[in-house]
């Protein structure tokens, strides 16, 4: 009897030690990261889905800063996702009509994008943009600014997904 | 004798264990397909993302490009392409072809370009997402319904993208890319040919500032290649070209950011180049 619970006991661990064996950072965070892109690709609905990026940084004792470029090639209204949920440290995300920073315009800022997720409409970036800009023609393009606060302690990642509605 | 048992169940679980643990490496290695993650990667500092490739059809259509039969690559040039460059550039243009038959309910035609981007995927690598027999049959059921067919290749375009960005090849999608433009210019540039169309030439210059991180996305690509060089050499002659028109440089001199309106010639000039780039891809 004392054997069987011996055996039991021996076997109960191994189930536990082979249930729970813990994956390295890599995958668990990839995981993670594909939890936060598909939450993202949700959040769009009903969106088209257009593209993605995730945009991958390293722990740093100083400010860094990450861009992406973006068109809104449809007279539509397109959607972006952010996804912060993976950055443990302050997240600036400022929007731009250009890349040009002696002439750029700042359509959008999100100031603390980290641990969360965060829709945005080209309709809003497009109306900023007719406010402040005497141009006719209609939003073409964004410029996306991530700012990652100093003191990131690990490698980290922002999710954007976009998406427009259909024409 | 109980204690013996017991020594073995305990050597038995830790080379289970360790074992177990080989296994899920393994594992992983073959689940890479699905989900790969360089800890220590660090994205660059400037990255873009571009349209897809019904995107580009759709935003021609929404300017007036009317369908025009025998301009598309023939289906049956998919045979020529034997090298993997050639195979990814050409997979771009059969993919811009399907959305434009697509969208113009050309469903016959349509279906044999979803043959020539399945054969050209699964030869580039792409099997997993083109390998799946389901999807011709998928098509075959929507043939008749524009909106279900656009669904099928918005699905294809999606889970080619997740495979390439989750297995570290982005570089082919911007090879993919680079023939789908060029399509896609290709089409609009004929349609133009026949009619005066200001929101078809708008359009064009729209997908023209696409150009750049086209160009830029190139250079990923890890080996070096003589197509690949002449497509990069003459994409970089259209944005030359395109930069240097008389409408484009007093545009960018306005102080109200004007959109530059082409002139017939300049048309005809940018015209030639994407011509040229065209019929050097799909030969």
């Amino acid at each position: 009897m004392k054997s069987i619970k011996i055996i039991f006991s021996i076997f109960t661990v191994a189930f536990l030690l082979l249930s729970n064996a813990p994956l390295d950072n890599g995958n668990s965070s990839d995981a993670r990261i594909n939890t936060y892109k598909y939450e993202c690709k949700q959040l769009i609905k009903p969106a088209r889905y257009e593209g993605s990026r995730i945009t991958y940084y390293n722990e740093s004792q100083e400010e860094q800063k990450k861009s992406i470029e973006t068109f809104f090639l449809l007279d539509t209204e397109y959607k972006l996702a952010f996804s912060g949920k993976e950055c443990s440290t302050k997240l600036n995300i400022k929007i731009y009509d250009s890349a040009d920073e002696n002439k750029r315009v700042l359509l959008k800022e999100i100031k603390s994008g980290e641990a969360k997720n965060t829709l945005v409409s080209s309709k809003d970036l497009s109306a900023t943009y007719a406010k402040k800009v005497t141009k006719s023609e209609r939003l073409k393009v964004i410029y996306i600014e991530y700012t990652i606060a100093a003191k990131t302690k690990k490698n980290e990642a922002v999710v954007l997904v976009i998406g427009y509605k259909d024409i | 004798m109980s204690s013996k048992i017991n020594s073995f169940l305990l050597v038995s679980v830790i080379l289970i264990s360790s074992c177990s643990s080989n296994e899920k490496k393994d594992g992983d290695a073959v689940a890479k397909v699905d989900a790969t993650l360089d800890n220590t990667y660090n994205s660059e500092k400037f990255d873009f993302v571009l349209p897809q490739p019904i995107s580009l059809a759709k935003a021609f259509q929404a300017s007036g490009l009317t369908y025009n039969a025998g301009l598309a690559n023939p289906a049956s040039n998919k045979t020529r392409y034997n090298t993997k460059v050639k195979q990814l550039l050409n997979l771009g243009v059969y993919s811009t072809d399907l959305a434009y038959c697509a969208i113009n309910e050309q469903a016959q035609q349509a279906r044999e370009y979803l043959n020539a981007v399945q054969e050209l995927g699964n030869a580039v690598g792409l099997k997993p997402v083109f390998s799946d027999k389901k999807l011709v049959e998928k098509f075959d059921k929507s043939l008749n319904n524009t909106e279900a067919v656009e669904d099928l290749i918005y699905d294809i375009q999606e889970s080619s993208e997740a495979y390439m960005d989750d297995n570290d090849i982005r570089y082919l999608a911007i090879i993919q890319f680079a023939g789908s433009w060029t399509e896609g210019m290709y089409l609009g540039i004929k349609d133009l040919e026949t009619k005066q169309n200001e929101n078809l030439s708008v359009t064009l210059i729209d997908q023209i500032n696409l150009l750049e991180n086209i160009i830029e996305g190139i250079k990923t690509y890890p080996t070096s290649d003589q197509t690949l060089t002449s497509v990069t050499n003459k994409l970089k002659d259209i944005l030359k070209t395109y930069n240097s028109l008389e409408s484009v440089k007093l545009a960018a001199k306005s102080s109200t950011f004007a959109f530059p309106k082409l002139t017939k010639t300049e048309i005809s000039t940018l015209s030639s180049k994407v011509i040229d780039l065209r019929n050097y891809i799909i030969q």
